[in-house]
Formats: C-alpha cells, sequence, structure tokens
C-alpha cells in the first residue's frame, strides 16, 4: 500500500525515514543523556515532569516492575502507550527507536565499511557479510530471548525483579554512566549547573562500580552482531520478546505479490533479524516470522521486483492476498502461547 | 595441522547446511516448563544468598525518600542508573555484595566517597519507578534514612584535643552538638530526631585515627519523621550565627 508513495530509488523511501527515525531517537537519547548534567537544575528546582522518556515508556520495567512489587510504580500511561503503539505497529521499537539497536546498526555499518577497505570489494560488502547471510535463517536460539522473559516473569512472582539486568535502555544508561561519562572527565558545561546549584565546585570522583563490567557488557552486545546481524535483538533481549509477543497480533503486515516475485531470496539475506526464512530454498514459499520482524521495511526496499507490500493485518486483506502458496506464511505454532 | 578454530571458522563449521524446518524457533513446551521453573527457584535462592542481606545490614545506606521497605524497594528499582548518573556529589553507587544478589546495582550511598547533598532532590526527580519516590527540596530534611553514631575513641578532638569539629560544621540539620571540654569545643552527642543519616558527617570527618571516620552512619530509624520544628531552629540560628557556628548541646 504505501509502496507507491515510496518508490524505490527515490529519496523517500522507507528506509531513509526509518534511519531518519533512529537518527532522531539516538538524538534524542543523547540529549536526554546529557540533558540530567547539563540542565540538572531542571530537575532539582523544577522538578521536570519527563525526565526521561525512554525509561518511563519502558514496558518491560513497567510489568516486571509492577509485578514483583504488586503496584503500579511505574505509572502505566507512560509505558501502556508503547504497548499501545506495538500493538499497532508491531516490533517498530527495536528498529526504529531503540538506542542499542541504532548502536548495533551503526557497528554494523562500521564494519561493512572495513571490510570494504580491507577487502577491496565495492560491490559487496565483504566476506563476513556474506558469510552471515548465509546463516541468515530463522534458527533454534531465536527463543532464548522468550525463556529469558518468561523467566524473569515467573521470578516478578516472587518478588524478583531481574529485567534490569538485561533491559537495553537499562544497560544504555548504566554503560554510558558507569563507563563512558568517567572518560569524558570534567567538562565544564557538564558541572557548572552542579557548582551553580550547591554553591562549589563537587571534584566528582570519576569512578563507579561497574564500569569495566557495563563496558564489556555494551562491547559484547555489539560484537556478537558481527556474526549474526543483531544478535542481541534476535536472540537475548528480553523487551523485544516482550514487544514481540505483543508484535504477533499487530496491524501492519507485509506480504509479498505472488505474481511478481521471483524467490531470489533477497529478501531473507537482507533481513536484519533473520525473520524471513526459506524452507525449501528453491520454492518460493518463505515464512514470515511477524514476532521478530522489528519493521524495518528493508524486504520492501530491497525486493528488485517491487513485489513486497505492506498492509493492515485484516481479515479481508489477508484473504484477497492469499490465492496461492507462494505467499509469506506467517509463522503458526504455539510460539506465544506460553505468554 | 591446526586443531583450533577461530570464532568465524567455529560460526561457519556449526552452521546448518540444510533447511532448518518451520517450527525451529517456536517454544516448545519443555523449555517453558523449564524457564518457569528457573524464574520461580530465582526467588527462594537468591533470597536465601550466603552473603548479608539487605533487611538485616545496618550499614546499608539508600537514597533519600527511598522505599522503606528494602525488598519493596529492590522489587520496585530496575538498576537504570539514572539516580546514580544524577547523584552530583557521586554518592550513589550501584552495589556488589552488600545487598545480598537480589540488590545487585540497586543504588546505594557510599559515605567514603561523600556525603549526600543537602539541597538536592535529583534521585527523585529521575527515577522512573517511583523506587525513590519523588520530593521536593524543601521537604528533604522531614524524614530520616538512617542514624549517625558517634565513635569518639577515634575523634581527635578527644585524643589530641584538636579544635577539629568538621562533621559538627558539615551537618545541614546541625544534629552533632557540641561542648567545650579542656577548653576546645567538642562533639559530645548527636540529636536522633535532628539526624537524617545523610553521611555528610562521616564524609567530612578527618579520618586520622585508623583512618576511619569517627562518624558512623547506620540505616538505624530510616523512614521516620524527623523533628522539623528544631532543624528550621537550628537553621535560623546558623543562619544569624554566621559560617563558624557550633550548635552548642543543652546540658
Amino acid at each position: 500500500m504505501l509502496k507507491p508513495v515510496f518508490r524505490k530509488g527515490s529519496n523517500l523511501n522507507l528506509r531513509w525515514l526509518r534511519q531518519l527515525s533512529q537518527w532522531l531517537f539516538f538524538g534524542l537519547w543523547y540529549y536526554t543523556f546529557f540533558r540530567t548534567y547539563v540542565f540538572i537544575d531542571d530537575y532539582i528546582i523544577h522538578g521536570n515532569p519527563v525526565p526521561d522518556l525512554f525509561l518511563r515508556t519502558d514496558p518491560l520495567s513497567g510489568v516486571i516492575s509492577t509485578a514483583a512489587s504488586r503496584a503500579f510504580t511505574q505509572e502505566i500511561l507512560w509505558w501502556g502507550f508503547m504497548v499501545g503503539f506495538t500493538l499497532i505497529a508491531g516490533r517498530a521499537f527495536c528498529g526504529w527507536i531503540c538506542p542499542l539497536g541504532t548502536w548495533m546498526d551503526i557497528y554494523d555499518r562500521m564494519g561493512n565499511f572495513w571490510n570494504r577497505f580491507a577487502t577491496g570489494n565495492h560491490e559487496h560488502s565483504g566476506k563476513a557479510k556474506r558469510v552471515r547471510n548465509q546463516i541468515n535463517t530463522f534458527r533454534r536460539f531465536m527463543a532464548w530471548k522468550y525463556y529469558i522473559l518468561i523467566a524473569m516473569m515467573a521470578a516478578a512472582l516472587f518478588s524478583v525483579s531481574f529485567s534490569g539486568y538485561l533491559d537495553p535502555l537499562c544497560i544504555m544508561v548504566r554503560t554510558f554512566t558507569f563507563s563512558v561519562k568517567p572518560w569524558l572527565g570534567e567538562i565544564e558545561i557538564l558541572s557548572a549547573g552542579r557548582n551553580y546549584l550547591f554553591g562549589y565546585g563537587f571534584t566528582q570522583a570519576h569512578f563507579f562500580n561497574y564500569n569495566i563490567f557495563s563496558g564489556a557488557l555494551f562491547l559484547g552486545i555489539l560484537g556478537l552482531s558481527r556474526y549474526y546481524k543483531r544478535f542481541w535483538c534476535r536472540a537475548l533481549c528480553p523487551l523485544g520478546a516482550l514487544l514481540g509477543a505483543l508484535g504477533k497480533i499487530s496491524l501492519l503486515k507485509i506480504s509479498v505479490d505472488p505474481d511478481t516475485c521471483t524467490s531470489c531470496l533477497k529478501c531473507s539475506k537482507d533481513c536484519k533479524m533473520g525473520a524471513i526464512d526459506f524452507p525449501d530454498r528453491g520454492r518460493p514459499v518463505a515464512n514470515y516470522h511477524k514476532e521478530e520482524c522489528i519493521q524495518c521495511f528493508g524486504c520492501v526496499d530491497v525486493c528488485p521486483q517491487n513485489s513486497v507490500k505492506i498492509h493492515p493485518n485484516i481479515r479481508f486483506w489477508q484473504q484477497s492476498a492469499r490465492p496461492n502458496g507462494r505467499l509469506w506464511n506467517s509463522s503458526s505454532g504455539g510460539g506465544e502461547a506460553g505468554l | 595441522m591446526k586443531f583450533s578454530l577461530s570464532p568465524a571458522q567455529w560460526f561457519r563449521a556449526v552452521r546448518v547446511s540444510g533447511p532448518v524446518e518451520n517450527t525451529a524457533g517456536d517454544l516448545s513446551r519443555r523449555g517453558i516448563i523449564k524457564a518457569v521453573v528457573a524464574g520461580s527457584l530465582m526467588g527462594p535462592l537468591v533470597k536465601l544468598n550466603p552473603f548479608v542481606r539487605a533487611t538485616e545490614n545496618r550499614n546499608l545506606l539508600r537514597p533519600p525518600f527511598s522505599r522503606v521497605n528494602d525488598n519493596e524497594f529492590m522489587d520496585a528499582c530496575i538498576r537504570c542508573g539514572k539516580c546514580i548518573q544524577v547523584c552530583p556529589t557521586n554518592t550513589l553507587q550501584p552495589a556488589y555484595l552488600e545487598a545480598g544478589i537480589e540488590g545487585m546495582m540497586t543504588p546505594v550511598l557510599v559515605p567514603e566517597i561523600a556525603g549526600c547533598e543537602g539541597k538536592c532532590n535529583g534521585c527523585g526527580q529521575v527515577c522512573p519507578t517511583n523506587a525513590i519516590v519523588s520530593f521536593t527540596r524543601e521537604e528533604k530534611h522531614t524524614m530520616k534514612q538512617g542514624t549517625a553514631k558517634l565513635e569518639l575513641d577515634r575523634c581527635i578532638g578527644y585524643t589530641e584535643n584538636a579544635d577539629c569539629n568538621a562533621c559538627a560544621k558539615a551537618c545541614p540539620t546541625q544534629a552533632i552538638k557540641t561542648a567545650v571540654k579542656d577548653g576546645v569545643p567538642k562533639p559530645v552527642k548527636i540529636e536522633h530526631a535532628q539526624c537524617t543519616g545523610c553521611a555528610t558527617c562521616e564524609a567530612a570527618c578527618n579520618k586520622i585515627i585508623t583512618n576511619r571516620s569517627a562518624c558512623v552512619t547506620t540505616n538505624q530509624g530510616r523512614g521516620s519523621a524527623t523533628d522539623m520544628a528544631a532543624i528550621m531552629k537550628n537553621l535560623k540560628e546558623k543562619e544569624e550565627a554566621g559560617k563558624d557556628y557550633l550548635p552548642a548541646a543543652d546540658v
């Protein structure tokens, strides 16, 4: 449906739109992060009501801390907004908003540049990417994140909240607070508000517990995406598991026009999440794992036949678009039955 | 002959040669049961940890206006580190095992670094889950997070007869009372109803004797109200008297 508007080759395609959104929210995250240092008087004197939109709209921490403490500690309007957004747009948070996901995309792009530089291959992005492409199928380890989420929820019923250790937004804040900010040193603009408020210059201790651990966790998450694009999102992220379980019934859906598909498998190779799986590589029948799809619409842009379509997940629409077996099937089975 | 594989070679070696079946990533019933059992066991296991528990650790200091019950606090806390980021004195640190396994990465107040700044309410403002309840700067001193205790055998006012009184000058609520003994003013007692447990005295102490502070802050009395009228009276007296004011004990 959206395809005629965002045509291939035009500047206004969906990939461009997604990257714009990623950079905007990336900038918003860093603005929020450094705002905590620079405009500290906003918090301390004025009591700014929206200190961190990302953490307040985090449904994982909302669900887990609500279940663990048996009270709505986090305001449900905030994280309920993200739940509603996911019910409409699927796991779009991971592909369009999440700052850790943007970091992984940046790392991936940098790796591609490096491979081009090292191999001199300008047509493709180097050997490592080709290796990744060959194994970019739907794999068993992608279920780990659901098990992690289930274990977290079971622990939350026993009043133990483990969500923060693996929540990507918490990982971002912890990494850049404990590991990165101390390396920036005592920059004047970061400490001016503090000195202005409290009247004298603190010599802030540039040491935090867990500084090495947090940095190593962050680098490990980035490094894992060398072997599989967004390995963290595919296999481990509990927030992604929660959003994927919600996005399974979401409104947006992708399918293929069976008349024009030539089964070149480009969409499957380009997919960041391994959400498109061709069980039988000789035939154009693919399994579209909707709970894994982060709505990056890379398949829409990469399709040479313009046959990948985005359409609402409505019954009559699906029936009219499903004349034979050449369509992508949404993966059946009891994927989220336990949730 | 090579026996070891590089990570890239390993990943290449373990990749499936043929197609995976459609249900590869779907959850198995056995896996779900395992996850539920593991998560359920996690609760009792971390509560029965061999380390000191948060509710029993008297030296565990939490941020001001955090949930009074430490179990509630650790359930609501999501370990995002936002309070630790905003803390202007960096006295808030993520805990290692001071609060047990369950309390790892929850914020604790470390008096070795600094005390809790008396005019600051940043941690309460940024906490996304209200584990630290949002409070204003005016009501900062209305609730105790603990109580300081003088251990005078380490105080150089007594051992060296020195005119130090760093703790009494640093105390934001003037709860450390002094009296003149041997011609020199010395700290003699702490009014429990006026002490908020901010650990500023512990950080301000010179720590000359045995390199330990002569004021030790514990979380005794956490959550109870302070004598706000007396604190306001103290602050007014200090404002009138000037910088070198020392609150006198009414003996």
